[in-house]
C-alpha cells in the first residue's frame, strides 16, 4: 500500500514538471493560414514534436493572430473551437480527436494510444473497462493518469463533476456502497445500487480512491478538466480481505446519513460458524445489535421490538413472505447466490414502506457476463450449486442457483421407524438474467422459488399430517440512465406465498386446507443529481393484494368434512414518494423524505357491524353490510415522513439522528408466541386498522485506531399504534369473523445498542443491546382487555442481548471462528395456581407474559480450511467444520404445563440440546 | 461418502427433532384469586354457586369462601338471594327458575368487596333430536395405541343459538359372571340369598368441559356433535348403557371462557404453541376492575334427552373386553361342608353355586360374585329395561 502511494505521488510530481516546460513563444501571426502549417512550424521550429492525424485538420485554418503567445496558449486558442484537444508529454504535443474526454495511458505508451483514440472517440465516452481489458494488472491502472473532461472547458479555480460506476472487475457487477474519495480536500461519495457515484471536485489533479469491503482499495490519478466520467473496477482482495473491510466500513459508517443500517455481505457470512452446513445471511443478521428472534428454530425476526410481520423482506426488490425453510432452521436464501443484504432498523428511505419495523433488502449476485463461474457446497443436510453463465458476452448473463435437501432420502435409509415416517424436504431456486441493452439501459429479470414439504408421523405438533409451503417471486426491472444526472427505473413484480395442510390419516376426516396471498406490483422511480451535494428521488408505486385467508375442502369423496371457504380479501396499496438528500456543508448532511400511501380494501365482502362500546362478538352484531365486487369497503390514507441527518464532528466521529413514521396495511394473525408457518396474513379493512409506528433515533459513530475499531452507540424510542394482537384463546385459522378475535392497541419500544467492530487478523464484532417492548390492550370490556389494560412486555421482549462474533486467521488458509450469544429469556405466561371449576381441576395462568424462561446462552465454534490461493487454480475450495452449541446447554424454547393425574407438570421444549457438529465442503470455480 | 452423510444427517436430525425436559417451576409464584362459579337455567332449581380461592399448584386443597352474600338480580331489579349450604356452596331458593329471554346478573359481596357479573341473557336451547353412537378408533391415553370405542353424538333441532355447553350423566348395568347365590353362616349352614348381588348399576357424571359451536357449519343446528366417548377398554358397554345429555344454550362470551379454560389445561409443547393466558370471565370487582377474579355467571336455556343402548345393538367392530376382574380361579369345596365358612373367612369370596347332593360349594372372588362391592344394586329411578 505504501509503495503504491509513493509511486502515485511521484507520478504527480513528474506531471507537474511536464507542465512547467511550456515557455516557447510564437513569433508569427498565422492568422488565415492553415492549421497544418502552424502545426508543422511548431514541430520543426520549437522543441516540441507535434503528433496528429492529417484528416483531423485538413480544412482547418487559424482564425486569430498567435503572435507573441506561448506555444501551449496558442494551442489552447487554436483548438478551442474545434473538436480537437491535445496532450503534452515532455516535449511532445499530441493532438486528439475527442470532444469530451481524453484518456491517457502511461506516458511511454502514449504513441500507441494516439491511433486508438479515434476509434474510441466515436463512442463519445471512453470507459476504463476498455483499459482493464487491455491490462488486468491494477498496478498499471493506478499508474495511468486519466484526463477527465475537455481541457478546453477547464475553468481555473472552478469545479467539475466526476461521475462513474464502480464495478467488480471479476464479475462486472455494480458495487453498492463503495466509498469514492479524494483526500485533499476531503470529499467523498458512496456508490448507489447501480454502482454509480458522483463527486464534485476542484478542477485539477486528484488522487481518487475507491474502497469497498472485501475489495482491494485502489486509486486513480486524474486530471479533472471538466465534468466527465471515470469508471473504477475493484478487485476482490483475497489476501488482505479483512483489512479492506475495515477501511470501507470505517468511512461508510461515519459518512453515511442513515443510521440503524446494517450491511452484510456474503463475504462476512463466511467468517461466522455455520449451522447445519449452511452459511446463512439472515442468521448473521441476528448477531447484529437490535435484531433478535424468538428462539432456536423460530422463523422471523424481531427488529427493535417489532413483531415478526413488521419486516419487509425484499429479494431483488420483490417481497418474500416466509423467509424460512423447515420452520426456521434454514433461511430460504442460498447465500452463494446472494450479493449482499442491507437491513434498515431505522431511517428507512421513503422509497420503502408497508412495514413498521425494518427493511431487509437482499440482492442476488448479478451474473457474470464475461465468463462462467460456479460455486457449490455439500453438507450432510443440503447440497447447492450456483452458476453464472454469460449468454451473450458483455451483454447478457444468467445466474442460476439451486439448493435442495436430501434428508428425505437419508431418512428413508434409516432403520429407525420414527425417522422413516417423517418426510422433510425443501428446495429453492434463484434465476436472474441481466441484459445490457446499451450503456444507458439495463434490464434485469429475477425469479425465485422456494418450497417446503413435510410429513410428520407423530402428530404432536399439528392436527394434520402433511404440510407444505411455497414462495414464488418474480420481478422485471428496467434501469435507464436518462442523462448524467438522472437515473430512472421501472419495475413490475409478482409475489405469491401459499401453504396447504392435508390430513389423510382418517378417510372420513380427510381434509385439505389452504392459504394463499398474491401481490402484484408496479413501481417507477427516478433519482436526480442536480449537483454533487443534492440527490432527489421520487417515485410512484401500486400494489394489489389478494388474500385467500383459508379454505377447507374434503380430501376425498368419502370424507365427511364440511367444505368451508373464507372469502378472499382484496386491497390496493398505492404510494407516492419523494426524498432529497442534501449535503449542507462538509460536516452536515440531511435527508428528508415523504411517502403518501393510500390503501383501499375492496369487495366483494360481507361485513358485520358491531355496537359501539360493546365487545365484538356474535351478540353485539347490529348490522350486516354487503359490498359488491370492486366496491371500496374502506380507504386508509396517510403520509409517512422520514427525516435523518448526519453531523460530522471530526474525521472519525459523527452524530446521526432521525425521525420516521411507518404504516402497515397487511398483518399476520398469530396466536402462538412465535411465527408459525400457519399464520395467516390479513389486510386492513373495515375493522382491522393499519398499524403505525413513529421512531426517533440518535447515534454516535466513532472510529478508533485508524478504523481498526469501529464503535457506535445508538438509541431509539418507538411509539406504535394499533398493533395487532388477539384475545386469549382466539382462533385465527378458518375464522369467518376474524375481527372478533383481534385486539388492537398501542405499543412502545425503546433501547440502546452498543457495538464494536474490529478488523485485522483477529476480527469480528461484539455488541450489546438493551431493548424493551410493550403493548397495551385495553378494550371496551374485560373480554377485550389483557392484563388489566396495562402495558405489558410482548413475547419477544428480551432486555439484554450480547453477541460476540470473532474470527481469527491463523494462516491464509486456516481460520477459526467463534460465535457467542446471550440474551434474557423471553417472557412467558405460566401457571400460578390451580382452581376447581365445574367439578374439575384447572390451571390458572399468570397475566400474559409476566414470567420469563431461563436466559439463553450459546457458543458455536468453527474451523475453516481453505484450499490454496493460487489464482490460476481451476477451482477454489474450502472445508468447514462447525460445532453448534458447543457447551450443549439446554436452552428452553418454551415451557408448557399440563395436568397429569391431578398433578400439574411443567415441561420445557429444548430445540438443540446437544452440540451439533457439521462438516461441509464448498467449492468455487 | 454416502455412509458418512447418512450418519451425520441422522445425528443432526435427532438434534433437530427437539426434546422435552422437565421444567421446575417455582411454587412461590402463587396468585391467590377468587373463583366464582354459578349457573342458572330455565330448568327446575335450585341452582348452586361455588365460591373458592385458587390454590398453589403443589397442593390439592381448595379454600372455600363461606361468608359471602350472593344474589341474582333480574332485569326488573328483583333480587333473588342465595342461601349458604356448606363448603363454599350456595343455593338459590327452589322456587326460583330462570325465564327465557330474560337477563340476569350475579352479585357477590364478601366483606367490603362486591363483585358483579355482566347481565347474561337466558336463551332458549333447541331440543336434542337424537343421541347415537358410532364406532371410532382413538389413540389411548394410556399407551398411545389405537383402540376402538363408541363415540356418542347428538343431533339437535334447528336453532338461532350458536354456542352450547353439554353435560352428561351415564349409567350402566354391571352383571357379574358368577353372581353370589348363597351365603354361609358361622355355624356352617348355607342360606340362599334373597337379593341379587349379580346385577348392579353404576352412574358417572361429566366432569369435563364440553362445549361446541355451530359456527362454521352450513346448517343452523348442531349435527354430529361428539359428547361422550366410551372406550372398549372400559366395561360400561358390556350390557346396557344409558346417557342423559343436557344441552345449554350459552353466550359467545361463555363459550370463549370455557374454551380458554380448557385450552389452558392442555398446552401441547410444540414450537407453535398457542398463547395461554389468564381467563377472562364476565364477573368483575364492582369498584376496582383491576382486581382479578375468575368466573362466569352463566344463564342458559337447557334441554335434555336420555337414550339407552344395548351391547348387542352396537357396531360389530366394537370389541368388548372381558370382565375386568380375573374370574377363573374357581374354588370348589366338596369334602367338608363347614370348610366353606373357613375358606371364605380366610380368603374372602362368595358362594355362587351350591349343591346339596353331592354336596358341593363353588366359591368365587368377591369381585366376580358381588357387584355391590363396587356399585349399587338398586337401579337408578330412570332406569328402563
Amino acid at each position: 500500500m505504501k509503495s503504491k502511494l509513493y509511486s502515485a505521488i511521484l507520478m504527480l510530481f513528474i506531471t507537474q514538471l511536464v507542465f512547467g516546460q511550456s515557455d516557447f513563444t510564437i513569433t508569427k501571426s498565422y492568422e488565415g493560414s492553415s492549421l497544418s502549417q502552424f502545426l508543422r512550424d511548431v514541430d520543426s521550429l520549437s522543441s516540441f514534436d507535434v503528433y496528429y492525424k492529417k484528416e483531423w485538420i485538413d480544412s482547418a485554418t487559424v482564425q486569430e493572430s498567435l503572435q507573441g503567445m506561448r506555444v501551449l496558449n496558442a494551442f489552447d486558442k487554436v483548438l478551442s473551437k474545434s473538436t480537437l484537444n491535445y496532450y503534452v508529454d515532455k516535449n511532445r504535443i499530441i493532438l486528439l480527436q475527442n470532444s469530451l474526454i481524453v484518456e491517457q495511458p502511461p506516458f511511454l505508451a502514449a504513441f500507441q494510444k494516439v491511433e486508438k483514440s479515434k476509434e474510441t472517440s466515436t463512442k463519445g465516452l471512453v470507459f476504463s473497462r476498455e483499459y482493464a481489458d487491455q491490462t488486468t494488472d491494477s498496478d498499471n491502472l493506478e499508474k495511468y493518469v486519466f484526463e477527465i473532461g475537455n481541457r478546453s472547458e477547464m475553468k481555473q479555480n472552478g469545479e467539475a463533476t466526476l461521475a462513474g460506476y464502480v464495478k467488480d472487475s471479476e464479475t462486472g457487477e455494480p458495487i453498492e456502497g463503495a466509498f469514492i474519495f479524494v483526500q485533499s480536500p476531503t470529499i467523498g461519495a458512496i456508490s448507489d445500487e447501480n454502482g454509480f457515484y458522483s463527486l464534485t471536485l476542484p478542477t485539477g489533479k486528484h488522487l481518487v480512491y475507491a474502497q469497498y469491503q472485501g475489495m482491494k482499495t485502489t486509486f486513480r490519478n486524474i486530471i479533472l478538466f471538466s465534468s466527465g466520467k471515470l469508471d473504477i473496477d475493484l478487485e476482490i482482495d483475497v489476501i488482505a480481505l479483512q483489512e479492506v473491510t475495515v477501511e470501507a466500513d470505517r468511512d461508510q459508517n461515519i459518512a453515511e446519513v442513515q443510521m440503524g443500517v446494517s450491511r452484510i455481505s456474503t463475504e462476512e457470512v463466511k467468517t461466522v460458524p455455520i449451522v447445519l452446513g449452511e452459511n446463512d445471511i439472515l442468521k448473521i443478521a441476528t448477531t447484529k445489535a437490535g435484531v433478535q428472534n424468538v428462539g432456536e428454530g423460530a422463523s422471523g425476526f424481531n427488529v427493535r421490538g417489532g413483531k415478526t410481520d413488521q419486516n419487509l423482506v425484499l429479494f431483488n426488490g420483490s417481497p418474500v413472505y416466509n423467509t424460512s425453510h423447515f420452520f426456521g432452521f434454514f433461511s430460504v436464501f442460498n447465500s452463494d447466490a446472494i450479493k449482499n443484504m442491507e437491513l434498515y432498523k431505522s431511517g428507512i428511505p421513503a422509497k420503502y414502506g408497508g412495514r413498521l419495523a425494518s427493511v431487509f433488502e437482499i440482492n442476488s449476485k448479478a451474473p457474470n457476463k464475461q465468463e462462467w463461474k460456479g460455486e457449490g457446497g455439500i453438507s450432510p443436510i443440503t447440497s447447492k450449486l450456483t452458476l453464472e453463465i454469460p449468454l451473450i458476452k458483455d451483454k447478457t448473463g444468467l445466474l442460476l442457483s439451486g439448493r435442495s435437501t436430501y434428508s428425505n432420502w437419508v431418512l428413508q435409509q434409516s432403520q429407525n421407524a420414527n425417522f422413516k415416517e417423517n418426510k422433510v424436504s425443501f428446495y429453492d431456486v434463484i434465476a436472474r438474467i441481466d441484459h445490457t441493452i446499451d450503456d444507458k439501459n439495463e434490464l434485469t429479470f429475477s425469479t425465485y422459488l422456494s418450497s417446503d414439504d413435510f410429513r410428520l408421523s407423530s402428530d404432536t405438533l399439528f392436527s394434520f399430517s402433511n404440510f407444505g409451503y411455497q414462495n414464488i417471486n418474480s420481478s422485471l426491472r428496467w434501469d435507464r440512465r436518462i442523462n448524467s444526472s438522472i437515473d430512472a427505473f421501472a419495475q413490475i413484480g409478482f409475489t405469491r406465498y401459499q401453504y396447504d395442510i392435508t390430513f389423510d390419516e382418517s378417510i372420513p376426516n380427510g381434509f385439505k386446507q389452504d392459504f394463499d396471498l398474491t401481490e402484484t406490483s408496479a413501481l417507477i422511480g427516478a433519482d436526480y443529481y442536480p449537483n454533487e451535494t443534492l440527490k432527489i428521488s421520487g417515485g410512484l408505486s401500486s400494489k394489489r393484494y389478494q388474500v385467500n385467508p383459508g379454505s377447507k375442502t374434503p380430501l376425498t369423496s368419502e370424507s365427511v368434512v364440511l367444505p368451508l371457504e373464507i372469502p378472499d380479501e382484496i386491497g390496493f396499496e398505492s404510494a407516492l414518494y419523494a426524498s432529497a438528500e442534501q449535503t449542507v456543508n462538509e460536516s452536515l448532511t440531511v435527508y428528508g423524505g415523504l411517502r403518501y400511501v393510500m390503501f383501499n380494501a375492496v369487495g366483494p365482502q360481507n361485513i358485520f357491524e358491531y355496537g359501539s362500546g360493546s365487545p365484538k362478538n356474535g351478540d353485539s352484531v347490529i348490522d350486516s353490510l354487503s359490498f359488491g365486487s370492486g366496491e371500496i369497503i374502506k380507504t386508509h390514507h396517510a403520509p409517512e415522513w422520514r427525516l435523518s441527518g448526519r453531523y460530522t464532528l471530526n474525521k472519525s466521529t459523527s452524530l446521526k439522528g432521525g425521525i420516521s413514521r411507518t404504516r402497515q396495511y397487511i398483518h399476520t394473525l398469530s396466536n402462538s408466541s412465535s411465527l408459525s408457518p400457519t399464520d395467516t396474513w390479513r389486510l386492513s379493512g373495515y375493522h382491522l386498522r393499519p398499524q403505525t409506528a413513529d421512531q426517533v433515533s440518535l447515534g454516535i459513530f466513532k472510529n478508533l485506531k485508524r478504523g481498526m475499531y469501529e464503535v457506535s452507540l445508538e438509541g431509539y424510542y418507538k411509539w406504535m399504534q394499533d398493533l395487532v394482537d388477539f384475545k386469549t384463546g382466539a382462533d385465527f385459522l378458518l375464522n369467518t369473523n376474524v375481527e372478533r378475535a383481534i385486539l388492537q392497541g398501542p405499543g412502545k419500544s425503546y433501547g440502546a445498542e452498543f457495538s464494536v467492530t474490529k478488523s485485522g487478523r483477529l476480527n469480528g464484532w461484539i455488541n450489546y443491546a438493551y431493548a424493551r417492548t410493550f403493548i397495551k390492550l385495553d378494550g371496551n370490556s374485560s373480554e377485550e382487555t389483557v392484563n388489566g389494560g396495562q402495558y405489558f412486555p410482548t413475547s419477544f421482549d428480551k432486555p439484554h442481548t450480547v453477541n460476540l462474533v470473532a474470527n481469527y486467521k491463523l494462516t491464509r488458509r486456516i481460520s477459526f471462528s467463534l460465535n457467542t450469544t446471550y440474551n434474557t429469556g423471553r417472557p412467558v405466561t405460566i401457571p400460578v395456581a390451580a382452581f376447581d371449576y365445574m367439578g374439575a381441576q384447572n390451571i390458572h395462568f399468570s397475566d400474559r407474559n409476566s414470567y420469563r424462561i431461563p436466559d439463553y446462552f450459546r457458543l458455536d465454534f468453527g474451523i475453516s480450511l481453505e484450499g490454496n490461493h493460487k489464482i490460476q487454480k481451476l477451482s477454489h475450495s474450502f472445508w468447514s467444520l462447525s460445532i453448534y452449541n458447543v457447551t450443549g446447554r439446554d436452552n428452553p424454547y418454551s415451557v408448557f404445563f399440563d395436568i397429569d393425574n391431578g398433578q400439574i407438570k411443567g415441561s420445557q421444549l429444548v430445540v438443540f440440546s446437544n452440540p451439533i457438529p457439521t462438516l461441509s465442503y464448498n467449492f468455487k470455480f | 461418502m454416502v455412509r458418512y452423510l447418512s450418519i451425520a444427517s441422522i445425528f443432526t436430525f435427532a438434534g433437530i427433532l427437539s426434546c422435552v425436559k422437565p421444567y421446575e417451576f417455582d411454587p412461590q409464584n402463587f396468585d391467590k384469586i377468587l373463583v366464582i362459579e354459578a349457573q342458572i337455567s330455565d330448568a327446575e332449581g335450585p341452582y348452586d354457586a361455588n365460591i373458592s380461592f385458587t390454590y398453589p399448584l403443589d397442593t390439592v386443597l381448595n379454600e372455600t369462601v363461606n361468608n359471602a352474600i350472593l344474589w341474582i338480580e333480574d332485569e326488573d331489579g328483583t333480587e333473588i338471594r342465595y342461601s349458604f349450604v356448606e363448603n363454599g356452596v350456595y343455593q338459590t331458593p327452589a322456587s326460583f327458575r330462570g325465564i327465557v329471554n330474560h337477563s340476569y346478573s350475579l352479585h357477590v359481596a364478601i366483606g367490603e368487596d362486591e363483585y358483579i357479573s355482566e347481565p347474561e341473557l337466558l336463551r332458549a336451547a333447541p331440543t336434542i333430536d337424537t343421541i347415537y353412537g358410532q364406532y371410532v378408533q382413538k389413540a389411548s391415553e394410556v399407551n398411545n395405541q389405537f383402540s376402538g370405542g363408541i363415540q356418542f353424538f347428538i343431533d339437535s333441532e334447528e336453532t338461532e343459538q350458536s354456542f352450547f355447553r353439554y353435560e352428561w350423566t351415564e349409567a350402566y348395568k354391571i352383571v357379574t359372571p358368577y353372581p353370589a347365590s348363597h351365603y354361609v353362616l358361622e355355624d356352617s349352614s348355607i342360606v340362599r340369598m334373597d337379593t341379587s348381588l349379580g346385577v348392579c348399576y353404576q352412574e358417572h357424571f361429566s366432569n369435563e368441559l364440553i362445549y361446541g359451536t355451530r359456527n362454521n357449519s352450513t346448517v343452523n343446528k348442531m349435527l354430529e356433535f361428539p359428547v361422550r366417548y366410551v372406550s372398549e377398554e372400559t366395561q360400561m358397554l358390556r350390557t346396557r348403557y344409558t346417557i342423559l345429555v343436557k344441552q345449554f344454550a350459552i353466550s359467545e362470551a361463555a363459550y370463549l371462557f370455557y374454551k380458554q379454560i380448557d385450552e389452558n389445561n392442555e398446552s401441547g409443547g410444540s414450537l407453535f404453541d398457542q398463547q395461554s393466558g389468564a381467563v377472562v370471565g364476565n364477573i368483575t370487582h364492582a369498584t376496582d376492575p383491576s382486581q382479578p377474579v375468575i368466573g362466569f355467571f352463566e344463564a342458559a336455556g337447557v334441554t335434555e334427552k336420555r337414550s339407552f343402548f344395548n351391547n348387542r345393538d352396537l357396531d360389530e367392530r366394537f370389541d368388548q373386553s372381558s370382565f375386568p376382574y380375573y374370574c377363573r380361579a374357581i374354588e370348589s369345596i366338596t369334602t367338608i361342608p363347614d370348610s366353606a365358612y373357613y375358606y371364605i373367612d380366610t380368603f374372602g369370596g362368595n358362594i355362587y353355586y351350591y349343591s346339596t347332593f353331592p354336596q358341593e360349594v363353588g366359591i368365587q372372588s368377591m369381585a366376580c360374585t358381588d357387584c355391590t362391592f363396587y356399585a349399587d344394586n338398586t337401579p337408578p329411578s330412570y332406569w328402563e329395561e
